[in-house]
This record gives structure tokens, sequence and C-alpha cells, in this order.
């Protein structure tokens, strides 16, 4: 099973790497271990993954995975690290609106972004089931599988390009209704349900990206 | 297995588009007209990366019901079969979720084409058409209604754009000079209005949007020139 998902890990990694998401020195990527009460870490210059239990505590930046997966057990895959876009999104400072139909399904909303150190409002925050949070000047993408954490992270890379584009025009843009929202997330949490229930199971949850 | 070719041809145009950062995660799908009734699609919610030939789905173009294929159809094949049926003329129709283009689906209005090049390729207003969740009769049936022979691309409120050809390499050619069209309304008005914003963030917004109307300046002249001169 480790093998597994080291490869996972690896595969995320490199794909989010290729797609300029995961190359800064202080980002870093994990991946829950099924049936254990741990998780796989990596940074884009230290690729070997390294194993870290639920229990870790520290500064260290798998502190902060460790502080997630402990409070979210359909957590699959957690991405924390900064792109351009999370850094304008901190300096914009607004919160940032859900405005796509794969957003509101995938991601849920973002909120406002959290100022760095503030563990217990992040984690209060992502509590709700939200999978993206901006805290400090980084985005922090959570996916109930390692290929939906790569997903989300490029669905949210799009939103917030397309939001910071919008505003520095000053445009006035239309949200997705509220009753697609409603409805999408309804469906987001039945997912991270059942997503928490496979992992209860020592299993890495299936199908979790349906958009029905 | 039936359209072999084709439907390698679909999941190479998925990896080209995932590549040019036109879909994002599993978002966008991509048609192709196979014969008088059938065209295939992309599968619904797949890793690009992951796909294959196999997994590409034959459909038929009447009742958009399933002939050959390992997955499940996208959802939106329904409004591509909507697409093709009413541009006989094309043979692909491709579903984005392209960056730019879907930043200006949030405005809810038409796009005017201003450059010259550009309103050779896409036509002269781009309409975008009201809300619709994804993968429902309402959404494919807003975009059927859209359709002109003299338009080649059509926006999709608060979702993404689709743009037709009459095959891969036109499409393609198109959704680059739309997202470029797209780059080009939001440079002019982030310059207009630098107030919004922090002089950081708004060099983040110029510095991304520039290089795409500036290569575009020469570029879709080009197609232009070569389509002209092999015109009839």
């Amino acid at each position: 099973m480790t093998d597994d998902v080291i490869e996972h890990l690896r595969n995320s990694g490199a794909r989010l790497r290729a797609k300029a998401l995961f190359r800064d020195p202080g980002d870093s990527l994990s991946v829950r271990i099924p049936g254990r009460e741990g998780f796989l870490f990596m940074t884009p210059d230290r690729p070997d993954p390294t194993a870290f239990p639920f229990a870790t505590t520290g500064v260290e930046a798998s502190d902060l995975h460790a502080r997630i997966y402990r409070s979210r057990d359909d957590a699959g895959g957690v991405l924390i690290g900064q792109t351009q876009w999370s850094w304008a999104l901190a300096s914009i400072g607004a919160r940032v609106p859900t405005l796509f139909d794969e957003q509101a399904r995938h991601i849920g909303p973002a909120g406002k972004p959290i100022a760095a150190g503030r563990h217990s409002r992040l984690l209060r925050a992502l509590s709700d089931g939200r999978n993206v949070a901006i805290y400090g000047e980084r985005r922090i993408c959570i996916g109930t599988t390692p290929s939906r954490v790569v997903f989300n992270a490029e669905l949210f890379e799009k939103c917030a390009k397309a939001f910071v584009i919008t505003h520095a025009g000053e445009d006035r843009i239309r949200k997705l209704p509220l009753w697609v929202r409603y409805i999408a997330r309804a469906r987001l949490r039945r997912d991270q349900k059942r997503a928490a229930l496979s992992y209860a199971a020592g299993r890495i949850p299936e199908r979790m990206d349906a958009y029905f | 297995m039936k359209f072999e070719a084709t439907r390698e041809l679909v999941v190479r145009t998925c990896i080209e588009l995932a590549d040019g950062g036109y879909l994002a995660a599993t978002g966008g799908n991509v048609a192709l007209r196979l014969d008088q009734d059938h065209f295939a699609v992309t599968p619904s919610a797949t890793d690009y990366y992951a796909m294959s030939a196999a997994d590409v789905c034959v459909m038929r173009l009447s009742n958009v019901e399933k002939v050959e294929g390992a997955r499940q159809a996208s959802v939106e094949a329904g409004l591509h079969a909507g697409v093709l049926l009413a541009r006989p003329d094309c043979g692909a129709s491709i579903h984005t979720h392209q960056p730019i283009a879907s930043a200006y689906t949030l405005l809810s209005r038409p796009l005017e084409v201003r450059d010259r090049a550009r309103q050779a390729l896409l036509g002269r207003s781009i309409p975008c058409v009201g809300y619709a969740p994804s993968g429902t009769g309402l959404l494919a049936g807003r975009v059927a209604r859209a359709v002109k022979p003299d338009t080649h691309a059509y926006l999709m409120r608060n979702h993404g754009a689709v743009c037709v050809g009459k095959d891969v390499t036109e499409a393609m050619t198109r959704i680059a000079a739309l997202e470029s069209e797209c780059a080009s309304f939001f440079l002019s008005r982030t310059a207009a209005r630098p107030g919004n914003v922090d002089a950081s963030v708004r060099a983040i917004v110029i510095q991304t949007l520039r290089p795409m109307v500036d290569d575009a300046a020469t570029r879709f002249d080009d197609v232009v020139e070569a389509e002209s001169e092999h015109a009839p």
C-alpha cells in the first residue's frame, strides 16, 4: 500500500510542477497513507517522500499538514504553496467569490484570506468542508484523493486568475447563482463523507471526480 | 475499435489543450464529427493525461446515444451534438475552460472583437449565453440557439467557451484567438483603471496578458493571410 501511495505522491508532485503549481522552495505536498495515522510529505527541492504521523507537532511545514489531517478525516491530499495569483488574492484581501460550477462542486467557498500564523482560525475555516483557503500569501488546497488535490489546485488557479483579472479591470462580475452553490455544496459534502468512510476502512476513495 | 484514428486525435487534442492551459482539471471536452450520423466525444470526469482512445465515446448525433466507448460520455455531449447539427460545415466542437475567456464570461455580455485578424477567425461579436448548469439540456439549448454560420466561438456565463472549426486545427486556432481577444480586452481595462488594485497586482495582470496580445499580433495575421491565399 505504501508503495502505491509513494507513486501517487510522486505523480501528483510531477504534474503540479509541470503546471508551475509546485515549485516555490516553501511549497509542500502530502498524501494520506490509508490505514495508518500518517501521511507522506514532499517539497519541490526534496522530492523523496518522508512519512510523518498525524501527531506531528512543531514549526516545520509538515506540522500544518498534520493539523489539517487531524481536523479533516476526508482529506486525502494537501498542497500548501504560493503562486503569483495566491499572492495577488492575499494582497487584494477580499473574499474570493464562487464563480464557476466546478469551483462550487469541488472546492467550495474560499472565504477571506487568513493572516499567516493564525492556525486555529485557518482550521476553523477549513472545518466547514471548504477545500481551499488563502493563508498568508499561500493557498492551501485539500482533495479527497491524491489526484483530486491536483485537480483542485488547477481549478483554483483558474478561479484566482479570473477573479484577479476582473477585479483589476474594475469589472462588475456575476457570481454563480445561490441555488447552484447550495446543490454543489451538498454534493461536495456527500463526497467528503464517503471519502472519510473509505479512509476509516483503510482505502483510498474511488469516483471522486464526477460532476453529478 | 471503431473510428480509432479520430478517437486517438481526441486524446491528443485534449493533452494539447491541457498542456496549453485551456482545460482545468477534468473540465472541458472535445467533440469531433465522425460521419454524417456520429461524433466522438471525451468521457465524463476523466483525467486527460490518463485517457485512452478506447475511453473516447462514439455517439449518435440524432439522439446523443452512446454507440461505443469504455466510459460514460461527457455531460456536455448534448451541447456538442446541438452545435454540430447547427453547423454542418464544422467537424470540431471544443468546449474549454480557458482562463481569460472564462473570466470574460463573468461579465455576462457579448465580446465585440476589435482586432481585424481575430474578427476573421471568430466573427464580429461573440455571444455570451445566460447561465445554465453544466451538463443540462438548458445549457445545450441556449448554446444551440446562439449558433450562427458566421460566428465561430460562444461564451457561456460563469462557465467557459465553445469554439468550432472545420477541423481540430481550425478550432484550436480559434480557441487561441478567443483567449487573446479577451486578454486584449482586460489589458486595456487594467491599463485604463489603475486605481483598483495596488501596483504589484496590476503588474502581474499586465505581465500575464501582454504577451498573449503581443504574440497574437503576428500569429493570427499569418493564419488569416494563409487562409485567404488558399481560398477558392
